[in-house]
């Protein structure tokens, strides 16, 4: 071991002693984290954000602010303009009759990012491959004013009750729930203009929102994750019509659940890498593999910069 | 999914009509989904939009489009989307509008003071089904009278039995397996 790799090895080791995780996690992590220290104090100290999307199927923007300002609570503007953040709340969020009544929805910034970019108009058909329990699902109805046709999918029997909860809540009537994987879909004769795949990951981006996924990471979870990834994105892309847009995102920071896996299907199929407004540009080199050049305009948003959970998101546009 | 019968279509029609919305889902794809929720065989009803048709018939539909209640062997018992339905395009239906206090008890699963009625709709009859709403006129869930239209704001007295509200689904989340509730789970 050279002098150079054994301060390095220090400095993880005290990084490590010093906000309790596990060395290896804050190796990975200093090979794609933009200043480690500062995301490891900004996970340590910061309360994790918290933001609400107004359902415009039910209510406004502006009247929702002004209904819950008078009930105390303090919203801030974001760069979407149906999402707020909540800046104070003198009661928790979810017991308001707003909330109750299916006037917002909590969910965070980055994943609404996810859905912006879908490009949604009327009358398109979409695809939902994870959808429970149905944040992303919420916003593409209310993007489509409730028309169109949503196909959400879920495998998971205990995750449908709150995904159907969710939809029901948030009145949304242009959506239908098959209780499948999503690689299954591949079994039907069907084509969308749009295909959302939120994949399940290894969830390392929202730490700071629920800490036992710090004992939970482990590098055979990533291996597990990218395995199943790549599977949905394979069938997503397949079901996609020509022209057609895809979105990838996962709420991990490993460029093996993330970069990696466009990477690889950008060789096998005809599909385009699209820019996206927001967030920090993926990678384009990892562990010595050069990626694919256009992988720069996937994104990557870090609680520490962007005030989110740790987020990917990918645009692919289908040629043929 | 399947298509309701004619007698299972019929019982539907007749409570849409008694609560003033027959007009608006007349012409509608009406559809039954038979599930087993708390162990018992339930027919389920939604209504489907259009663009939904080509989805809903394929055999892993779970739910789709507007859950509107279930029907049992000779009744309909709407949910609360019927009701926001009701509440939204429905005419002549019986309601009572109570106040901010009234709202959060209420949502809270607690039935309604008289004291707390701000407005009711005229005609309100004892023992029957009325949609609870805040001043904003919003629907919070449904309610039964304990007293017609002369004594429904009794001080001191409850006159409205709380059967369903908004706050179900938080107060029964992960107890057990329904994702939606109608008043089947509530009337006899």
């Amino acid at each position: 071991m050279n002098t150079l790799d054994s301060i390095k090895n220090k400095s993880i080791l005290d990084l490590s002693e010093k906000y309790d995780f596990p060395p290896w996690m804050i190796s990975r992590y200093s090979k794609y984290i933009p200043n480690l220290e500062l995301f490891l104090d900004h996970l340590n100290q910061q309360e994790p954000n918290i933001y609400l999307r107004t359902n415009t199927i039910k209510m406004t923007p502006n009247v929702l602010c002004d209904r819950l300002s008078t009930k105390g609570f303090k919203l801030e503007t974001t760069q979407l303009k149906d999402v707020f953040l909540i800046k104070n709340s003198p009661y928790s969020i979810t017991s308001t009759s707003e909330y109750l009544l299916g006037y917002y929805y909590l969910q965070d910034l980055s994943s609404c990012f996810s859905v912006e970019e879908l490009e949604i108009s009327e009358d398109l058909s979409i695809l939902d491959m994870a959808s429970s329990p149905g944040g992303k699902t919420t916003f593409i109805a209310q993007k489509m004013n409730n028309t169109g046709s949503i196909l959400a999918l879920e495998p998971n029997r205990f995750r449908l009750k709150r995904l159907f909860y969710n939809l029901e809540r948030c009145g949304v009537m242009n959506t239908c729930v098959w209780n499948i994987e999503g690689s299954d879909i591949l079994n039907y004769d069907l084509q969308f203009d749009r295909v959302l795949l939120d994949a399940p990951c290894s969830c390392d981006g929202i730490i700071q929102k629920d800490i036992t996924r710090k004992n939970t990471y482990s590098k055979e979870s990533i291996e597990k994750c990218s395995k199943e990834q790549n599977i949905l994105l394979n069938a997503a892309i397949k079901v996609t019509k020509p022209g057609g847009l895809i979105i990838y995102s996962t709420c991990s920071l490993a460029p093996e659940e993330n970069e990696l896996i466009i990477n690889d299907v950008l060789s096998k199929y005809q599909i385009n890498l699209e820019d996206i407004k927001y967030g920090l540009e993926g990678l384009s080199e990892f562990e010595g593999i050069q990626l694919h050049k256009s992988l720069n305009m996937t994104k990557r948003f870090y609680p520490h910069i962007h005030k989110t959970n740790g987020f990917f998101i990918a645009k692919l546009r289908k040629i043929a | 999914m399947r298509k309701p019968t004619r007698n299972e279509l019929n019982i539907f029609y007749k409570a849409s009509n008694h609560w003033g919305i027959f007009s608006i889902v007349n012409n509608e794809l009406i559809l039954i989904k038979e599930d087993t929720i708390k162990k018992q065989k339930r027919k389920l009803l939604f209504l489907i939009s259009k663009n939904l048709e080509n989805l809903v018939f394929f055999q892993p539909t779970y739910r789709a489009g507007l859950f509107l209640g279930t029907i049992s062997i000779k009744k309909f018992y709407p949910s609360f989307p019927f009701f926001y339905l009701v509440n939204k395009f429905g005419i002549n239906y019986p309601f009572v509008i109570i106040n901010e206090e009234a709202e959060i008890l209420y949502l809270y699963g607690r039935d309604v003071l008289g004291d707390s009625i701000l407005e009711y709709s005229s005609g309100l009859k004892e023992n029957c089904l009325a949609i609870i709403m805040n001043r904003n006129k919003e629907q919070l869930g449904v309610g039964r009278t304990r007293f017609s239209d002369n004594g429904i704001t009794k001080k001191g007295k409850i006159t409205l039995s709380n059967l369903m509200d908004l706050g179900l689904y938080h107060r029964n989340e992960n107890k057990d397996d329904q994702s939606s509730f109608d008043l089947s789970y509530f009337i006899d």
